[in-house]
């Protein structure tokens, strides 16, 4: 299946990617073993500030590319700004997997891994102008909405799950056309060593190819083929 | 908040929308704030070579003010100093450096309405209060 390599408006903005596991180890002991690792890769720190959602600050590393956020069983890994590409950020995953299975992490399981890319459609007005009059949704069921979300559990021939979010009607000041939020979220539970990084990777790949093509399939082909300046083949498992 | 103040997040919701879709047009708020500030910075430190790595950190911190007009110069290698114009006509002029010793002069209708020093969430955070009369 192609999918879009380059795009140019890009609409991606934001990614983030949860790698949770499981651990008999006491937290601070965790956390004292997750500051070893990132502190190498990435100098620089500081406390989240708390909020609704999360109301305990959280310890985060991050440099230009990345952040790192260490969260009880859970790091948070998400885009300082710009999204760099897979590439970057499957390197720099690389890194802090490799470091963290090698150094000091060796009793705990990872046993979830989910990646969310988060899409602004501008100048789109509403969503049919974004995504595919698919089987995803009933027609029934669009009508007059503004937004729309869609869960599905894992399948076995791809292992992954996936929920995305449509909302249209987004801007952002008053010059701006109305906009088109495309939020999708695809993961794999699957419990693997955090010594086993390899796998670990295999699985990030996974759930990445995944995504796309979820998003090649959702976007309409004439809005991909206008804004896609470079495809790339992506296979299925 | 007071009525000169406008809040941060200033996306404009055409139709109602449910809570996850807020949240997501915030996090894309903050991210084009952000990708902004850092740009500006970026051409602010003109041909200076080596790298910058207090800038992923100022600019988080500097995205999160509810900007109305401004500025960055980068007089010297590792020091910033911005000049904002806030929502609801609050000036700034906030200096920071590599080692997060910020300082902001606060100015309104040209008097001056207060000083700030310590790092530069501090700062950003009293700017806060006072834009927003908390």
């Amino acid at each position: 299946m192609n999918v879009p390599k380059v795009m140019d408006p890009q609409p991606l903005f934001d990614v983030m990617i949860r790698i949770e596991y499981a651990s008999d180890r006491d937290r601070p002991s965790l956390m004292r073993d997750w500051t070893a690792v990132l502190a190498d890769l990435m100098p620089q720190m500081d406390l989240t500030p708390s909020s609704d959602d999360q109301p305990v600050p959280v310890v985060r590393f991050f440099d230009e590319v990345l952040s790192v956020a260490v969260h009880d069983s859970m790091i948070a890994v998400r885009t300082m700004a710009e999204y760099p590409g897979w590439d970057t950020v499957r390197s720099r995953m690389s890194d802090v997997l490799k470091k963290a299975s090698r150094d000091v992490l060796g009793i705990a399981t990872v046993t979830k891994i989910s990646m969310n890319y988060l899409n602004y459609f501008r100048q789109s007005a509403t969503m049919e102008d974004v995504v595919t009059a698919s089987s995803l949704w009933p027609e029934s069921f669009r009508r007059d909405r503004t937004s729309l979300r869609h869960a599905w559990q894992p399948r076995a021939a791809t292992e992954c799950g996936h929920e995305v979010i449509i909302g249209d009607g987004v801007t952002f000041d008053s010059n701006d056309e109305r906009g088109v939020i495309l939020d999708i979220t695809a993961w794999t539970e699957q419990d693997v060593p955090i010594s086993d990084s390899q796998s670990i990777l295999n699985q990030l790949d996974r759930v990445h190819r995944y995504e796309k093509r979820l998003f090649a399939a959702l976007v309409q082909p004439a809005l991909l083929a206008t804004t896609t300046k470079e495809w790339e083949d992506c296979d299925d498992d | 908040m007071t009525d000169h103040a406008l809040p941060n997040d200033t996306f404009f919701i055409t139709k109602q929308l449910p809570r996850i879709v807020l949240r997501d047009a915030q996090r894309l708020q903050q991210k084009r704030h952000i990708i902004e500030v850092k740009e500006k910075m970026r051409v602010a430190r003109g041909s200076r070579r080596g790298s910058a790595p207090e800038i992923p950190w100022i600019s988080e911190k500097i995205a999160t003010l509810p900007l109305d007009r401004w500025v960055v110069e980068s007089p010297e290698d590792g020091t910033w100093f911005f000049k904002v114009v806030l929502n609801g006509g609050l000036r700034a002029n906030i200096q920071v450096d590599r080692d997060d010793d910020a300082f902001v002069s606060i100015h309104r209708d040209g008097a001056s309405v207060g000083l700030a020093t310590g790092g530069l969430k501090q700062v950003t955070t009293a700017l806060m209060r006072l834009c927003y009369n908390r």
